[in-house]
């Protein structure tokens, strides 16, 4: 049972020190990817997607890990993703790097991360209601591009071409300011 | 370093962090030890160590004479589950329950009176709580205040270390008396009941056998000897009682999270409804889900003895349910250890819900 | 490095840590399972609120599906604010409290940022949890897994994050950081 603790906090504290440095956790700078005139963060973020693809595949090639794919729900996944864009946009921060940004010690995330709270709470108090109304009337199930493409190797080579023309288009249409910080 | 100026708010932040892993850290400790949210209803051997002696508590010991080894925890009387049922042989129907009135006589003749804690146990092999669990259950529709049943039964006192003894205390029979206003008559539920809320989406009915039977596969026969009808009770999902256990050597009851994840998909605003061939198996698992503090569950005690039979006219299914967003196949997957999983080019079926008569995947937690 | 950029601290290039990330997101695959930032939060406030009104945790179905503090994920978002904490300690550059973005265009008024943070936060949290998951644990993990939902969430938000982003601060592209 402590081990579970002892591994979550190795694993968290390695994760947040890679977006502390990498400068995921400043809100300035995902402001300025938003603003598009910084392209590393997403680039960032999408060839740690496509590595992660890559040694997941590696993984399950030897029967090593978990998986859980969550459901696609049209309309919630799709409201819920706006909303979430929208907040982004306002304040820079997600949740996951609103943890790291608290630890970094920046005090607007300690803000975000109280809103985060509330919002969490008040979903969790609307849950009953809302998942029944937004979520399950579209929800088309567990959906995976291996299911549709029906093999796992074909299925990660489409997406890590999607992910790599994604990468390249970002490093040309965002315009790069110096000096980025 | 570089910030002197903000040196206090990095002295709080590091104190909250660590905090923040203690915390976690006895969070952790707590769950080792179940930390369900009934925790009152279970007695490890430590605090029964620590009661023994107290004068309102009586221990009882629930094995029946086939399954009685000899041996009892010091100070403990013989209360066979068993005496709580009977067969109606006019009815046909076996392992009835007797009825509170009756209930409350054999409680009073082995010397139980309303005001006592009663601890409960039974052994691993038979089985595992599920049989403590009937006078559990009994007791509780009793509306009995102070009842726990001991974790591991006798066999964990032993493997603790405690003395056994080889005679059951005789204790004087007085009277059990309780109150009208506090017997949970309502939960006497039969066919009838069952049957009228069918349709009404505000129940949900586990059925705690095997698979096999729960399927239709396996069935069991009435006192006559004649079998009883195959299925289950229609809309009834499976979750077979066993699955409670950590393991079925050991048979401890599995951690909170762990049970929060078996019955994921229970609807906390729903009423719940257990059932199994007699009625002892789902007591088991109605001390479980009343463990983690569902108050709203019954148990439907005749259970497929009465519901089974043919002469009832009840409706049987067999097709398979699962509650939403329930135990379904490829909702979390581990890799088991062969070479052959799905990274090789073999191709996988997509599939967008599980089988074609259970709701599609429900909602889905990250982290969950 | 340091000496280009007359003492300037500079952050990781994006490929390397792109590289450290992802060797961090298999190991947690390999251990764990999916990694998740959102349900954190709805674990601190089980854990929280279970002292305090336990029986409405008991009884409210999205507390249920996630563990309370005593669990990996907890575990999980906590080490993410002390690696945070680590890496803003070891890191040259001084952590501000209101974006430099956001100073030109709205001033130095800390409680409108801090409020703005606050809506912003509540937001994400709100939308995630609907979702099932955040940038994290849906669209990283999910389109680490492949899934469409994962992908799907991804294109969306980051869509809705750009357009937000030009609303509050108009055409920034001119201006130079």
């Amino acid at each position: 049972m402590i081990t579970k603790i002892l591994l979550g906090l190795f694993s968290g504290v390695a994760f947040g020190f890679v977006i502390q440095r990498v400068g995921a956790s400043d809100p300035n700078r995902m402001t300025r990817a938003h603003l598009m005139i910084d392209a590393d963060i997403p680039r960032f973020m999408l060839a740690a997607v496509a590595l992660s693809a890559a040694g997941l595949f590696g993984l399950q090639a030897v029967g090593v890990g978990r998986t859980m794919v969550l459901p696609t729900s049209l309309v919630a996944t799709g409201l819920a993703a706006a909303i979430f864009g929208i907040g982004w946009g306002l304040c820079g921060y997600c949740p996951g790097t609103t943890w790291a940004a608290v630890g970094e010690g920046r005090l607007d995330a300690v803000f975000a991360l109280a809103g985060g709270l509330a919002g969490a709470m008040v979903f969790a108090h609307l849950h009953e209601r809302l998942i029944p109304l937004l979520y399950d009337p579209t929800n088309l199930g567990q959906l995976t591009v291996t299911g549709l493409v029906g093999n796992h190797a074909l299925a990660l080579a489409v997406v890590l071409v999607g992910l790599g023309a994604a990468i390249y288009l970002i490093g040309r249409i965002w315009h790069h300011d110096t000096p980025s910080e | 370093m570089t910030n002197g100026k903000h040196t206090l708010r990095y002295f709080i932040l590091a104190t909250l962090l660590l905090l923040g892993v203690a915390w976690s850290l006895s969070a952790a400790q707590e769950n080792r030890h179940g930390g369900y949210p009934n925790n009152d209803l279970l007695a490890t051997t430590q605090w029964l160590k620590q009661h023994i002696g107290d004068h309102d508590l009586i221990v009882v010991d629930v094995r029946t004479d086939a399954h009685f080894d000899g041996r009892l925890i010091p100070g403990a009387i013989r209360l066979p589950w068993s005496l709580f049922r009977y067969n109606n042989t006019a009815l046909n129907e076996g392992s009835l329950f007797v009825g509170v009135d009756r209930a409350q006589d054999i409680l009073g003749k082995h010397g139980i009176g309303r005001t006592h804690t009663i601890v409960l146990y039974d052994a691993v092999a038979r089985d595992g709580g599920a049989t403590a669990s009937y006078p559990f259950w009994v007791l509780d529709v009793l509306g009995h205040p102070n009842k726990r049943i001991l974790e591991g039964g006798i066999d964990a006192w032993e493997a603790a270390g405690f003395d056994l003894v080889s005679k059951p205390r005789q204790a004087s029979p007085i009277l059990y008396q309780a109150p009208m206003e506090e017997i949970r008559g309502r939960e006497l539920i039969d066919g009838d009941d069952v049957y009228r809320q069918l349709g009404d989406t505000h129940y949900q009915i586990i059925d705690v056998r095997s698979p096999a039977e729960y399927k239709g596969e396996k069935g069991t026969r009435d006192l006559q000897g004649n079998a009883l009808k195959l299925g289950h009770i229609p809309t009834a999902v499976n979750i077979d009682y066993t699955l409670n256990w950590r393991d079925p050597q050991s048979k401890k009851i599995k951690p909170y999270s762990a049970l929060q994840n078996l019955y994921r998909g229970l609807d906390p605003q729903k009423s719940v409804i257990v059932y199994c061939n007699s009625g002892r198996r789902s007591s088991f698992s109605y001390f479980v889900l009343r463990l983690m503090g569902i108050d709203s569950v019954t148990t439907y005690e005749p259970s497929w003895k009465q519901w089974g039979k043919p002469a009832n006219f009840f409706p049987v299914e067999t097709t398979v349910h699962r509650l939403a967003g329930g135990d379904l196949p490829g909702t979390s997957s581990a890799a088991k250890g062969t070479r052959s999983a799905t990274a090789g080019g073999a191709s996988t079926r997509q599939k967008a819900s599980p089988d074609g008569n259970t709701p599609k995947a429900g909602y889905v937690s990250c982290g969950g | 490095m340091e000496q280009q950029n007359s003492n300037k601290p500079r952050y990781w290039n994006w490929l390397p840590a792109a590289f450290a990330l992802a060797g961090v997101i298999v190991f947690v695959f390999a251990t764990y399972g999916p990694p998740a930032s959102s349900s954190g939060f709805v674990s601190a406030l089980k854990g929280a609120w279970s002292s305090l009104a336990p029986d409405y945790i008991a009884s409210k179905a999205h507390y249920r599906m996630i563990p309370g503090p005593g669990s990996w994920l907890f575990a999980f978002i906590l080490g993410m604010a002390i690696g945070g904490f680590i890496g803003g300690r070891t890191f040259k550059k001084p952590v501000t409290d209101i974006p430099p973005l956001w100073r030109r265009r709205f001033g130095d008024d800390a409680t409108r940022r801090y409020t703005a943070t606050f809506l912003g936060g509540f937001l994400i949290l709100f939308a995630s949890r609907l979702a099932g998951g955040c940038t994290l644990g849906l669209f990283i993990s999910g389109s680490t897994q492949l899934a469409l939902s994962g992908l799907y969430f991804g294109v969306v938000i980051f869509a809705f994050a750009m357009l937000t982003a030009r609303l509050v601060y108009g055409n920034a592209t001119k201006e130079v950081s």
